[in-house]
């Protein structure tokens, strides 16, 4: 079986609306269920839990079932960082899943990601153990002391900008996190800095520039440009 | 330009590249995006910009006249010289350096700029102008905003970089045209060829480089996701637009 695990728990304080990002309304409906319907049509995707910001769990099962988002099972209480989140879903999931089965953790604000990149995750997870989206960059990058001057040059094909879904067995993931428990691996911000943390490689999967991370209002209004877009609106 | 020579600040726009990567067979740099080339969106950008006093384009062969055309369609009257572009950024920027050779003074100021980058600002602009005047150059640079992975093989990674030591570098540069012919002089003679964009050049000669404000809007189009990303984006600038204007 294969779980998508949306983190809708975070809280940003630089978004400058009292609406958390994840749940802003764009064209009447909030971001989060964009994504969700998502991974309602993919064919892949057998099951759906969210990781809710405390105090909005009503408002998305509520949208949940008016958009006919049948796959959402389980709606949970978010951690502080994405770590912990991690860790309180996949500790929910073994209680009802099994270690096979595959967990496929993504962003509520990346609502413009496609199939595609769904199912390349789900297939780097089958064939290699993990499968985590990641771009090549456009820019050149240079390395910084100062954020002033540049001193060093790094060839854009030297390293990945990372990105979600991310994708693991529910029981590998479940170890991992023991592990960095006993190891005082504790608050990153994603699974996969936790995962590289303990030493391991990361197996990347395709991603996008197109995958868009909401993280201003700015974004807000970009990402209703590409859904017209997407629809043949514009 | 008058008897009295004033340092002036030229655009050099590098419009060589073929477009190999959207396997389209129109140049990337020429395809129309609501009636209108790429490339005409940025030199708009210098075009309206009261701090560039000309601008100098190294174009993809039998794409001059074309250019040509829809520059003066568009009143770009601020472009001077069409020159051959490259095989690469290093080829094209090269080519017109030495075309500005005998018209520009060693102190005036070249702003580089990609072709394809047509989000480019007045603000992104006119900082890196100055960035050039008070340092001898300027770089629009951004933060890295996601998390970075070290990879060798392209296919896995490990955290090998803190993404707070690293900046990443856009288009437009601006340096001393002195300063940037010198490089791409003594890059040939190196036997340095491949660079993509001067700044690496400059780092190999010892030169200290300055950043300058660019912006994550500032995209490069390589591919053809990238060009919905530019509709978008075009799409969100204009409705900021008119909202400021009821």
């Amino acid at each position: 079986m294969n779980i998508a695990l949306l983190l809708a728990a975070g809280i940003d304080p630089t978004f400058r609306m009292d609406i958390p990002k994840q749940f802003v309304n764009v064209y009447n409906r909030p971001v989060i269920v964009y994504t969700m319907e998502i991974f309602q049509n993919h064919p892949e995707i057998d099951a759906m839990m969210v990781a809710c910001l405390k105090g909005w769990e009503n408002m998305v099962a509520a949208y949940a079932k008016q958009f006919g988002i049948t796959k959402l099972k389980w709606v949970i209480e978010g951690g502080g960082t994405g770590q912990e989140t991690s860790k309180i879903a996949t500790d929910r999931l073994m209680e009802s899943c099994s270690a096979d089965d595959i967990i496929v953790i993504h962003d509520a604000i990346r609502p413009m990601v496609s199939d595609d990149i769904i199912s390349d995750s789900i297939y780097t997870c089958r064939k290699m153990g993990m499968g985590v989206s990641a771009v090549t960059s456009m820019d050149n990058v240079m390395m910084t002391d100062d954020g002033m001057t540049g001193r060093l040059s790094i060839s854009r094909y030297a390293f990945r900008r990372i990105q979600t879904p991310q994708t693991f067995w529910l029981g590998d993931l479940k170890k991992a996190h023991e592990e960095a428990l006993e190891k005082g691996i504790m608050s990153e911000n994603d699974t996969n800095n936790m995962i590289s943390r303990l030493g391991r490689n990361v197996n990347f999967s395709k991603g996008s520039d197109l995958n868009l991370k909401i993280n201003t209002v700015e974004d807000v209004a970009m990402f209703k440009a590409l859904y017209a877009m997407k629809n043949g609106d514009i | 330009m008058g008897e009295e020579w004033m340092d002036v600040n030229i655009a050099l726009i590098l419009a060589g590249g073929s477009g190999s990567r959207t396997e389209q067979s129109v140049p990337k740099q020429f395809i129309s995006i609501y009636e209108k080339p790429i490339i005409i969106y940025t030199l708009e950008a210098f075009q309206h910009h009261p701090g560039v006093d000309g601008i100098i384009v190294s174009c993809i062969d039998g794409w001059h006249d074309v250019l040509r055309s829809y520059a003066v369609a568009d009143g770009i009257d601020k472009l001077r010289w069409i020159v051959d572009g490259g095989d690469n950024g290093q080829s094209s920027a090269r080519n017109a350096l030495l075309a500005l050779e005998g018209v520009c003074e060693d102190d005036d100021i070249v702003i580089i700029h990609d072709a394809v980058r047509p989000m480019v600002t007045g603000e992104i602009i006119a900082d890196c102008i100055e960035k050039a005047q008070e340092y001898g150059s300027g770089l629009s640079a951004v933060r890295c905003q996601e998390t970075i992975m070290r990879t060798e093989d392209g296919k896995c990674g490990h955290v090998g970089i803190d993404r707070n030591d690293i900046m990443r570098v856009q288009t437009p540069q601006a340096y001393k045209f002195g300063n940037a012919l010198r490089a791409h002089r003594e890059a040939l003679k190196r036997g340095i060829t491949n660079a993509v964009y001067t700044n690496t050049l400059m780092m190999e000669l010892g030169e200290e480089l300055h950043f300058s404000c660019g912006s994550n809007k500032n995209i490069k189009i390589t591919t053809l996701e990238d060009i919905d990303i530019f509709k978008a984006l075009y799409i969100t600038k204009r409705d900021a637009w008119l909202k400021k204007n009821v």
